[in-house]
């Protein structure tokens, strides 16, 4: 084996790179253009708010599911981010995760739906799936670079791509688990595949998807700060700052901020329990 | 704001501070053992020909997992051997081992005892918690304060995090044993630490197998991107690629780590099932 000339693998991977750089630029480039573009409005929305009506708006949803303890913790933890000097960071934050679950959803829905109704979907999806979720998260920086170039929207392809598998997981279980009367009845009422997916399967398995989704957020959030590596905006890079000057100080006020603004994600997305199903 | 910046983050540094001045025998005790315990491990993976450990890798892949597997990780390993990446590999992988043995040292003990005190429980379950969302970056500034740069802060580091799955799975396993065996056992007689032994530890195996795959699986992600503060292998290859711009360079190294991810994970999944399987059999199935 030692014998064996090196195989040439960077180079090639070089190659083709450098060729896809230009040759799939008319592909790579709209995306770029569309992500930059709602990262750039999500965010003047959110500076355009100030820190006390987000506080409050957070803190009146919570009200109105009735969760009043939640409320005042919501807020609690907002108001502690706004203390610590971090809410224009947190915000920044806020808008990537927000950008990239709704990409790793809109992925994950459909690919969900292919691995419940496609056997060969399936067989080739899961695997796949597997492969991703024991990818360590500083490996999907890579590939992101490479094709996004360096600043946010890497950021939130990798994001996106690290939430993905949740997401899809669960909500190809759940669509496994509705009752197969629930599926005959529509049959029987003359609802096509389409239908049947769209207006019986998925609404009932409504409540995995909710749990996946709050899972992605999760996991969104924790890609999002290692993104600062790459020229992600927000709270990582405060973190990676902190980092690199060793301001131990720094470094625990971003975490902490990090951990609230999760507490306070994991509140307002968990579905309603039981209730919703 | 109204009300002054609250000086958490300077709490921190003060807590930090005193552990450096006050801690130094316990600290110096740590980084020893786990500077002998790597280059340990490392001298031992690297003391046979590259050709060699992979036949004893693949024949263990083979043994927990099955032929797939195997061929996978011959063939993977292959490669990362052809692309000059073995040593790096090996760094990597002693690093995984020493974290993943330390943290188990902790973690196995430290979820039995969540079992078996309530207050214990109550009081760890929201540290855990927050520890685990806390982002992995923050870990590595104490601990290069405290160990300085070198394997023992990256090991360190790694631990912080390795150390909560295994806790919770064993903790989980454990109060997921059946209320009834207990009891069966309780009536025979047993004692408390008999009962704990003989009945508990044994049936929460699987579930303390599944906390041994995750803590593998997280500190080798931790481990990547401990190579900030200096631990070298797989991670610094990255680092470096990503330092020079030499894309292809970071995908090979990326792919090595995939590699040894998946190989790592499938064969303790492996074990998952096995404990599984002989867990019904020494339930005596219904």
């Amino acid at each position: 084996m030692t014998d064996l000339p090196t195989l040439p693998l960077a180079d090639a991977i070089n190659a083709i790179i450098a060729w896809m750089q230009f040759g799939l630029d008319g592909i790579f480039g709209p995306i770029k253009v569309v992500i930059e573009g709602a990262d750039q409005i999500l965010r003047d929305c959110l500076y355009g708010m100030p820190s006390y009506l987000m506080i409050a708006v957070a803190a009146a949803i919570m009200a109105y599911r009735r969760r009043y303890a939640a409320a005042v913790g919501v807020a609690v933890a907002l108001a502690f981010i706004a203390n610590l000097g971090l809410w224009r960071a947190a915000t920044d934050t806020l808008s990537l995760v927000t950008i990239a679950s709704l990409l790793s959803i809109l992925l994950g829905i459909p690919a969900a739906v292919l691995i419940a109704e496609n056997r060969a979907a399936k067989a080739i999806i899961l695997p796949l799936l597997d492969y991703m979720q024991s990818t360590p998260a500083f490996v999907y920086l890579i590939p992101a670079v490479l094709f996004f170039g360096i600043g946010t929207v890497p950021g939130v392809i990798a994001t996106a791509a690290f939430a993905l598998p949740p997401v899809t997981r669960a909500l190809a279980v759940g669509l496994e688990q509705v009752p197969s009367a629930m599926i005959e009845a529509g049959t029987a009422f003359g609802a096509t595949r389409l239908q049947l997916i769209y207006k019986v399967k998925v609404p009932l398995a409504r409540a995995y998807l909710y749990a996946g989704i709050s899972q992605c957020i999760m996991m969104s959030l924790s890609m999002v700060v290692i993104c600062a590596l790459i020229g992600a905006r927000g709270l990582g890079v405060e973190v990676v700052t902190a980092l690199t000057q060793m301001n131990l100080a720094k470094g625990i006020e971003s975490g902490i901020a990090v951990v609230m603004l999760a507490l306070v994600l994991d509140t307002l997305c968990r579905p309603r329990e039981r209730r919703e199903v | 704001m109204i009300i002054p910046a609250l000086p958490i983050g300077h709490f921190g540094e003060l807590a930090v501070t005193w552990v450096t001045a006050h801690c130094a025998l316990i600290i110096n005790v740590f980084g020893n053992t786990v500077t002998a315990l790597d280059s340990g491990v490392l001298t031992t993976l690297t003391a046979i020909p590259a050709v060699a450990a992979i036949v004893i890798i693949a024949m263990l892949a083979w043994y927990s997992a099955g032929t797939g597997l195997a061929v996978f990780a011959a063939l993977g390993l292959f490669l990362v051997t052809n692309q000059g990446l073995w040593l790096a590999t090996m760094k990597t992988l002693a690093l995984v081992l020493t974290a993943t043995c330390l943290s188990l040292l902790v973690a196995i003990p430290l979820g039995i005892a969540m079992t078996e005190s309530r207050t214990l429980r109550a009081g760890a379950t929201p540290i855990l918690d927050f520890l685990q969302t806390m982002p992995r970056f923050v870990y590595l500034i104490p601990a290069v304060s405290i160990l300085g740069i070198d394997v023992a802060p990256a090991v360190f580091a790694t631990m912080t995090l390795a150390v909560i799955p295994p806790t919770r799975m064993t903790a989980l396993g454990i109060s997921a044993v059946d209320p009834e065996t207990i009891e069966a056992a309780k009536s025979m007689g047993c004692s408390r630490m008999q009962l704990l032994l003989k009945v508990k530890l044994p049936l929460a195996i699987p579930a303390i197998m599944l906390g041994v795959n995750q803590c593998l699986m997280m500190s080798l992600s931790m481990v990547i991107i401990a190579s900030l503060i200096g631990a070298s292998g797989l991670g610094d290859e990255i680092l470096m690629a990503i330092a020079v711009l030499d894309p292809g360079r970071g995908v090979v190294a990326g792919l090595a780590v995939l590699i040894l991810a998946i190989t790592l994970d499938r064969m303790t999944r492996g074990w998952v099932s096995r404990a599984r399987s002989f867990g019904r059999l020494g339930q005596y199935r219904k």
